[in-house]
């Protein structure tokens, strides 16, 4: 404890910087190996990250290092993974998340692309048509209509909030 | 008399001519009709060996996308199962059981389909085999029970239901012509024309076109069949697997299934509560996780009968040059011949002019 104390005061009096496998130590605790694919592409695999958000039917939800097992459904929209302090953002039709026991996590969706895949005034563009064709067309279609206006909503919310 | 007598003779003669006639003719011809046959055949044959050539080339120019695409489904197919391997869901064969089998369109790929369709005949007809000894069983008992007291017959009618009862779903033409015969009363539904008009690989949307139309064929038979109200069923079909051929090599290949689990198989699952839910999530995690499995399914199955193409077409290529140079050959030899014959006879002509 003593000798711990000492190497305290004098890393501060010093100001060294932690080692580099200190470093290594500390992140690998932060961090949990994710699996995100698509049935198009496979996006990240096997790779260590350190945060996970996405957005389920009891608002987002966010998923670090060290969370209990969860079996999640993701609705569409924005799925953000930070990997070594960078932020990737895709866009997900929907799918669903799973935290295993031993601590890695799989995400599955239907549809995903990365978020510079996507236009944004063409997704504008198309929630005007959509909500225009909503009350002249047929029941099953319009479940289907009101699918994706739900999907281009989020796809805008997910552009203002950057 | 005399006339029809004399009749018949002229027409003998008639024959007699005509036949030595065309005999003469044939041994003439002989020589040069056969190299002509030759050359016909040649040709065709030579024409075989451009398509199975072009089939081959055409084989592996899909082959590369088509396991970019193995590889993604392999991944999603196994990232996604293991939560299926953690809570050890059970894909035991029950009660009201769905087969899907996955061949390919059309033919000239090897025995891709042969392996498919009997291990689909193996499945359905062991099971009937089964189910008429017991049903055979059921009726000596009836017999014997008849004779000693004739209230006790109702009893045993409860066994029928209980058998397996399979519904097969056929992916894919020839599997159909294979099996049609054989279990023509299990067949529920055929699709064909996966990956377009280019028959390139499978894709999702297709594979969830598939999962719902069975969905809504199973429904529809759920609600046509008279149920009693005592087994009430929350489930349009208790269990179900996946047939197809798992690609190994550029050579193999290996009949494997893949289980399709219900919302049933799920929540009786021993170990559920591994995971936390939020919300009920079982009946979209079923839709997602058949999807994903016949995606895995299909697109094994496509890699499995492009690979075997390319090798079929291959082996029957190096076959159709092998027969190309013999006839080539005997071409040759036929034609030496018919000149060295030929030669003799001037040669003895001419030596008969000078004596």
């Amino acid at each position: 404890m003593a000798l711990y104390n000492n190497s305290l005061k004098f890393l501060a009096k010093t100001r060294l910087l932690p080692s580099f496998s200190q470093i290594i130590a500390t992140r690998s605790l932060q961090q949990f190996s994710l699996n995100f694919s698509a049935p198009k592409k496979n996006f990240i695999n096997n790779e260590k990250v350190e945060r996970v958000k996405f957005k389920t039917e009891n608002g987002p939800l966010e998923i670090k290092a060290g969370q209990e097992a969860t079996a999640q459904r993701i609705l569409g929209g924005l799925v953000e993974i930070e990997q070594n302090k960078e932020i990737k953002k895709y866009i997900v039709s929907g799918g669903f998340a799973m935290v295993n026991p031993d601590k890695s996590m799989n995400i599955t969706a239907a549809e995903a692309y990365p978020m510079d895949y996507i236009d944004l005034e063409a997704t504008k563009q198309n929630l005007i048509e959509a909500e225009s064709q909503l009350p002249s067309s047929s029941d099953d279609d319009k479940v289907r209509i009101q699918i994706a206006i739900e999907m281009y909503k989020s796809i805008i919310e997910a552009f203002e909030k950057k | 008399m005399s006339s029809v007598f004399q009749k018949s003779i002229v027409i003998n003669n008639h024959y007699l001519y005509t036949r030595n006639f065309y005999r003469c003719l044939y041994h003439q011809k002989r020589s040069i009709t056969s190299i002509r046959e030759i050359q016909t055949r040649l040709k065709s044959i030579q024409n075989t060996k451009k398509i199975t050539d072009s089939m081959k080339l055409i084989a592996t120019n899909k082959l590369e996308n088509a396991e970019k695409s193995l590889n993604i489904a392999r991944q999603i197919g196994n990232s996604f199962n293991t939560y299926f391997k953690n809570i050890k869901a059970t894909d035991k064969i029950s009660d009201r059981n769905i087969i899907i089998a996955v061949g390919s369109d059309k033919g000239l790929c090897g025995g891709v389909n042969t392996s498919v369709s009997r291990a689909l005949k193996f499945f359905v007809e062991d099971d009937n085999e089964t189910n008429n000894i017991k049903n055979s069983k059921t009726k000596s008992l009836k017999k014997q029970k008849s004779n000693d007291d004739h209230d006790n017959d109702n009893d045993n009618d409860n066994e029928y239901l209980e058998q397996p009862n399979h519904r097969v779903f056929i992916i894919g033409d020839k599997i159909k012509s294979q099996v049609a015969k054989n279990i023509p009363n299990h067949i529920e539904m055929i699709y064909s024309g996966i990956g377009g008009k280019k028959q390139s690989s499978p894709t999702f949307y297709e594979v969830c076109l598939i999962c719902d139309d069975i969905n809504y064929v199973m429904q529809e038979k759920l609600l046509n069949s008279e149920v009693l109200e005592d087994d009430s069923y929350d489930e349009i079909f208790d269990s179900g697997f996946i047939l197809f051929n798992r690609y190994i090599n550029s050579v193999s290949y290996e009949i494997t299934t893949l289980p399709v689990y219900t919302r049933e198989t799920i929540i009786n699952s021993p170990n559920l509560f591994t995971y936390k839910y939020d919300e009920d999530i079982f009946d979209e995690l079923q839709e997602f996780a058949f999807a994903i499995n016949l995606y895995w399914a299909l697109s094994e199955g496509y890699m499995t009968e492009l690979s075997s193409r390319k090798y079929a077409m291959e082996n029957s290529s190096r076959n159709a040059k092998e027969i190309i140079n013999n006839l080539i050959k005997s071409i040759n030899h036929s034609r030496q011949t018919h000149i060295t014959n030929e030669l003799i006879d001037i040669s003895t002509g001419a030596n008969n002019y000078k004596k």
